[in-house]
This record gives C-alpha cells, sequence and structure tokens, in this order.
C-alpha cells in the first residue's frame, strides 16, 4: 500500500492536491516509527488510544480499513472506495475542474 | 484420612444428586449439546485442514481456492446434513440453535436448501430463544447473503420477535441490506426506506450498541454519500498538531482511513 501512495504523492506535488489519512493505530509511538521506516510523508489525523474505535472513524461509520474517499477542491465527496488506476483517474478528472 | 475419604464420598454424593435434580437435565443436556458441538465442528476443521494440505501437495501445485478454505461440494453437504440431524436430535429445545445457525452460515451449495430448512426452523421454533436473538443481533454488522434470502428472514424477525434486540438489529440489518452498504463503492438507493428503519430500530432498542450502530449508519446515508459535502474533521496529526480536514479547501484531497497493520 505504502509504495503506491507514495509515488501517488510525488506525482501530485505541484499540483492543488493533498492525501490526507485518519489514522487508527492505538499506539501512537511506534507509528511514529513506523511512519519514518516507511517515508510517510503525507499527513494523518490521530484517531486517538482507542484505534478503530476512536471518535473519527467511528462518526464516519467506518467498517473496513482502508476506506478510502475523493473530495473535490470544494469539500464535496466525488468518490468512495476506488483504488489504483480508478482513483487516478477519479483525481485526474477533479483536477481537471480546479481553476 | 477418613475424615479426608468421608467428605470425598459426601461431595460425590452431592454431586450425582445434583446431577439427578429434575432441574439440571436440561441443563446437563445442553452441556452434551456443545460437547457434540464442538466435537463436530473440530471434525469439519480436520477435514478442511486434511483437504487443503492435500490441494497442496498436487503435482501441478494448483493451489487455488485452497487458502480461501474452498471445499468440495460433497464434504460440506455432508457436514450440514449431520448439523441438520444433530438439530433434530434437539427438536423444540435451545440445544438445536448453534446447530442450525451453523448450516446458515456454512452452506455453500448454489440453492441454499439446506440453510433455508434451517432458517424455518429457527423462526419457527426458536425465535425467543437467547441463542438466536444474540446471533440475529450480530447480522447488522456484516450480514452479506442475497437481498432474495435474507430480506423475507428479516421481514418476519421484525414482524415476530418477542424482543427489541432482536427487531432492532434486523431492522438494521434490513437498512443495510436495503440501501446497498454491503456493495463496495456504490452509491447507496431505498434511501428513506433504510432511514425508516433506522429510526425504528434506534427507537425500539435505545442504548444498546445496535441502536448506536443503526445510529452511525443513518449519519453515514445523510452525510457521507457522493455528491454531499464532507463533514469538517478536527483532530491532532501524529505530532499532536490541530488542523482541520476544511484547510484543505481549494484542494482536491484522497482521505484514507488507514492503520499500519
Amino acid at each position: 500500500m505504502y509504495p503506491h501512495e507514495r509515488s501517488f504523492v510525488a506525482t501530485t506535488k505541484n499540483k492543488p492536491f493533498a492525501l490526507i489519512g485518519i489514522n487508527s493505530d492505538w499506539d501512537l509511538e511506534r507509528l511514529r516509527k513506523r511512519v519514518k521506516e516507511e517515508k510517510i510523508t503525507w499527513r494523518s489525523f490521530w484517531n486517538g488510544r482507542k484505534g478503530t474505535s476512536g471518535p473519527i472513524a467511528k462518526s464516519w461509520n467506518i467498517m473496513v480499513w482502508p476506506t478510502i474517499y475523493i473530495l473535490d477542491h470544494n469539500g464535496v465527496i466525488r468518490a468512495k472506495n476506488v483504488r489504483r488506476e480508478a482513483l487516478e483517474k477519479a483525481v485526474d478528472k477533479l483536477l481537471a475542474k480546479v481553476k | 484420612m477418613i475424615i479426608l475419604r468421608s467428605t470425598i464420598m459426601s461431595f460425590l454424593l452431592v454431586q450425582s444428586l445434583w446431577a439427578q435434580a429434575p432441574g439440571n437435565s436440561v441443563q446437563r443436556q445442553m452441556q452434551d449439546a456443545d460437547e457434540r458441538y464442538k466435537t463436530l465442528v473440530n471434525e469439519y476443521m480436520r477435514s478442511l485442514n486434511q483437504k487443503r494440505s492435500g490441494q497442496n501437495s498436487t503435482k501441478d501445485g494448483i493451489v487455488a481456492g485452497s487458502s480461501t478454505g474452498e471445499r468440495s461440494p460433497v464434504a460440506n453437504m455432508e457436514f450440514l446434513l449431520r448439523f441438520m440431524a444433530v438439530a433434530k436430535e434437539y427438536a423444540g429445545q435451545d440445544a438445536a440453535v448453534p446447530f442450525l445457525i451453523w448450516v446458515v452460515n456454512h452452506d455453500q451449495s448454489r440453492d441454499r436448501k439446506q440453510a433455508r430448512g434451517a432458517w424455518a426452523v429457527l423462526l419457527d421454533k426458536h425465535m425467543d430463544s437467547e441463542r438466536f436473538i444474540s446471533y440475529v443481533s450480530s447480522l447488522g454488522g456484516g450480514i452479506q447473503r442475497t437481498k432474495k434470502e435474507t430480506l423475507p428472514i428479516l421481514d418476519r424477525i421484525i414482524k415476530e420477535s418477542p424482543r427489541a434486540e432482536a427487531r432492532a438489529a434486523a431492522l438494521l440489518a434490513r437498512a443495510k441490506l436495503t440501501a446497498g452498504a454491503f456493495v463496495t463503492g456504490a452509491s447507496y438507493k431505498g434511501v428513506s426506506t433504510a432511514k425508516h428503519d433506522l429510526a425504528q430500530a434506534i427507537d425500539e432498542a435505545p442504548g444498546t450498541s445496535v441502536a448506536e450502530d443503526a445510529k452511525n449508519f443513518l449519519f453515514e446515508i445523510e452525510h457521507l454519500q457522493i455528491g454531499m459535502t464532507a463533514p469538517d474533521i478536527e483532530g491532532n496529526d501524529l505530532d499532536g498538531m490541530t488542523f482541520r480536514l476544511s484547510d484543505y479547501r481549494g484542494k482536491v484531497v484522497v482521505l484514507v482511513f488507514w492503520g499500519d497493520w
């Protein structure tokens, strides 16, 4: 999962785009170490000590990980749970609409 | 030594009397049934493992399906029938319920005839069984049967179950099924019917985890659909800095709920 996201972040570097995570690991220390090891550069909300049942994942009714939402530049949900090529295509389409 | 022995004797005596007391025969039968259930499940698991290792060692190296626990229809049917047979021995008693639920969960045949038979018995004879109720309560989380099989079952539980939490759980499961919540990536449909069911589920069993799940699903339907403005998120990043999702307005955002596991 990480290599794909790393390269995706690299190719969208100069575009109005952000990959934002909501992380559900309960052990923050371990997570910080992993973020360094895996060179994870994108920003994440931390879902707290309760891990998967922490507040953000709970209010968004997340049942499976990873779950993906794609938002346009106005914050409107445009796609859910698309992966890889379909994800890139959806993002490109939305990027083209940003003025 | 003598004292000790007589203590043991009286203990054994009390034990045997206890076991013979009329109120305990039901309990004992339940224990027997549980033992038989465990034995049968173990036997089934063993047959799966044998099958798997057999598949792995074929000279073609064809292991497709083996890791997912796919098994031959014949072996599957044999166990379905054995579970059904034991359920029949305990007909009308609570002890039959786990055997019937096993059949519902494991029938891999195309027509799911045994599963349908097991459902029918559960609905006819065990609607108020604790074990059936706790099974129904877990349905909302991941019911994956086809609509055609499951909807009439849920309808009946909603109409006939004497227990509020079973009715609420069936309402939640029906809402998810109607909305298409188990179809990945698709937009929800039948939203107004689903909302109606969810409101009723929350009403039926306030304060329970089923009501909580129903509330969360209702929120998803009302605020997290394609075309809706995403609810704002405020929280800390991994370094403890507070930020908001709305800080990223003007940018296309891919939001990933993830974990390093």
